[in-house]
């Protein structure tokens, strides 16, 4: 569980997102703590994945208000390169770079942007590549791969990058179960690493089990937050309850 | 039939044949680096008078000929002072004319990359540059490479209008031998040969690096 005095590393505050007419985000305000571990569940179109990517920057907010470590980080910021270099992002679809193997899609990325020598990149790559057990693929590139395989590598490069926040927008998505299932094991193992997690999941038992807090969000507002237990075995607001039980019929 | 006439030439075609390929090595080689910076810009949304320009570029040098285009630098620009030899105009020319062309191709390959590239590379704090450099334009490229070689084929056949800047090039040594021998059928044959020899070599060698680039990676 999570201290109370431990610092808040995201703040959002009020944020609003439209694409053209369509509003997204109506309105989110939320505080993260460092290392904590924060699933969000919702259905298809609610604005999950436009959260995370207001966080990351990969979209720009309307209105409103993003801290990381206390520094503001809308486009006039200073402070903006750097505390988007502590925000990571892994997606549904992989997104590793098919033209490097898979050493290179963890160790390029930091020479290029980390400025780390070729030896010092390789031997972090490696070390990194053993946390996700897939040392003996360093050769293998991309497509040689299999789903599973791809989202560990994905995941290692962030962790290599030295991310403090790690943003999931549904990792396991575009997996087999079996695969899924190997991936979020690779998450669990890094629960206890003090990063700060933010998981965009339909697994529900997963969500349970790793989380130190559940958000529902519902047409771009957040509908309802809490521990695992009071949100998915105590919802109190009738969308919640709804969710979940299309998700427990599904699955 | 008389090949002999070809034979007796051999040394003066051989000659001819060097020329046409270093022009198009060079012309090539401009055009490729044109290609590269116009089609990169042209991806990019650019706006105003840069984007004027590009375009304009681009759209005049593939919808006019390249003969005029050869007529207009070799004797039109005397006219402002810029006086070319005929093969400093004939190299400028070819490239200008293949980089329009080429450009178009490189920037088709940078389409065609995936967003999630751009995404994830702007998430690990890649620089614009920094990602265009690493990450999308590797993979244009490889997208781009067989029809950057029907570039270069296009240059080596465009080539042979550099013949009327009295460059003695393929098809103008051609033209000697015939005025001196009227033997057009043996000359020309030849020469049509030597060009589709040439063509046919680098697009095997396009095929050869393309195996081995898709062998690493698809
Ligand atoms: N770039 C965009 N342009 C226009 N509309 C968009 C864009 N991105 C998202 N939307 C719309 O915003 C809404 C919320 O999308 P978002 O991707 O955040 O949903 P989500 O909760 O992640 O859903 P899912 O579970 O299906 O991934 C959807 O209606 C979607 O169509
Ligand atoms: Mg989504």
């Amino acid at each position: 569980m999570i201290n109370n005095s431990v610092e808040n590393i995201i703040e959002i505050i009020d944020i609003r997102k439209s694409f053209g007419d369509l509003e997204v985000l109506k309105g989110v305000s939320l505080s993260v703590k460092k290392g904590e571990i924060i699933s969000i569940i919702g259905s298809s179109g609610s604005g999950k994945s436009t959260l995370l990517r207001c966080i990351n920057q990969l979209e720009q907010i309307d209105s409103g208000e993003i801290l990381i470590h206390k520094c503001s980080i809308n486009k006039k910021s200073i402070h903006r390169k750097e505390m988007l270099k502590k925000t990571g992002m892994v997606f549904q679809q992989f997104n590793l770079f098919p033209h490097y193997n898979v050493l290179q899609n963890i160790s390029k990325p930091l020479m290029t942007v980390n400025k780390f020598s070729k030896e010092k990149a390789y031997q972090l790559a490696l070390d990194t590549l053993k946390t996700v057990k897939l040392e003996d693929k360093t050769d293998n590139y991309p497509l040689q791969l299999s789903g599973g395989q791809k989202q560990r590598v994905a995941i290692a490069r962030e962790l290599a990058m030295g991310c403090e926040i790690i943003l999931f927008d549904e990792p396991t998505s575009a997996l087999d179960p079996e695969l899924a299932f190997e991936v979020l094991n690779t998450i669990k193992s890094l629960a206890n690493s003090g990063r700060t997690m933010l998981i965009v999941t339909h697994h529900i038992d997963f969500a349970k089990e790793i989380s130190d807090r559940i958000l529902f969000i519902d047409d771009g507002i957040i509908c309802e937050e809490g521990t695992p237990c009071q949100v998915i075995l105590n919802p109190e607001n009738d969308r919640t309850k709804q969710f979940l039980n299309k998700i427990n019929k599904l699955f | 039939m008389d090949f002999l006439i070809v034979y007796r030439n051999l040394p003066f075609i051989a000659e001819a044949t060097f020329k046409t390929l270093t022009h198009t090595v060079i012309a090539f080689a401009f055009a490729l680096a044109i290609a590269f910076i116009v089609g990169t810009l042209r991806s990019f949304k650019l706006k105003g008078i840069p984007k004027l320009l590009l375009d304009f570029y681009v759209e005049f040098f593939r919808g006019s000929p390249l003969l005029i285009q050869l007529f207009f630098i070799y004797y039109g620009l005397p006219k402002f002072n810029i006086v070319l030899d005929s093969s400093t105009a004939a190299i400028i020319g070819l490239a200008l004319n293949g980089g329009a062309y080429m450009s178009e191709i490189i920037r088709a390959g940078i389409l065609s990359v995936d967003k999630g590239q751009y995404e994830a590379s702007y998430t690990l704090g890649y620089t614009w540059l920094q990602k265009t450099w690493h990450i999308i334009l590797p993979q244009a490229t490889r997208i781009a490479v067989p029809s950057l070689v029907n570039g270069f084929s296009g240059i080596l056949k465009g080539s042979s209008l550099i013949s009327v800047l009295s460059i003695t090039e393929l098809t103008r040594a051609g033209q000697l031998i015939y005025t001196r021998t009227s033997k057009p059928f043996e000359i020309y044959l030849v020469i049509a040969l030597l060009y589709f020899l040439m063509t046919y070599i680098v697009s095997l060698l396009a095929l050869n690096i393309e195996t081995k680039l898709s062998a690493k990676y698809n």
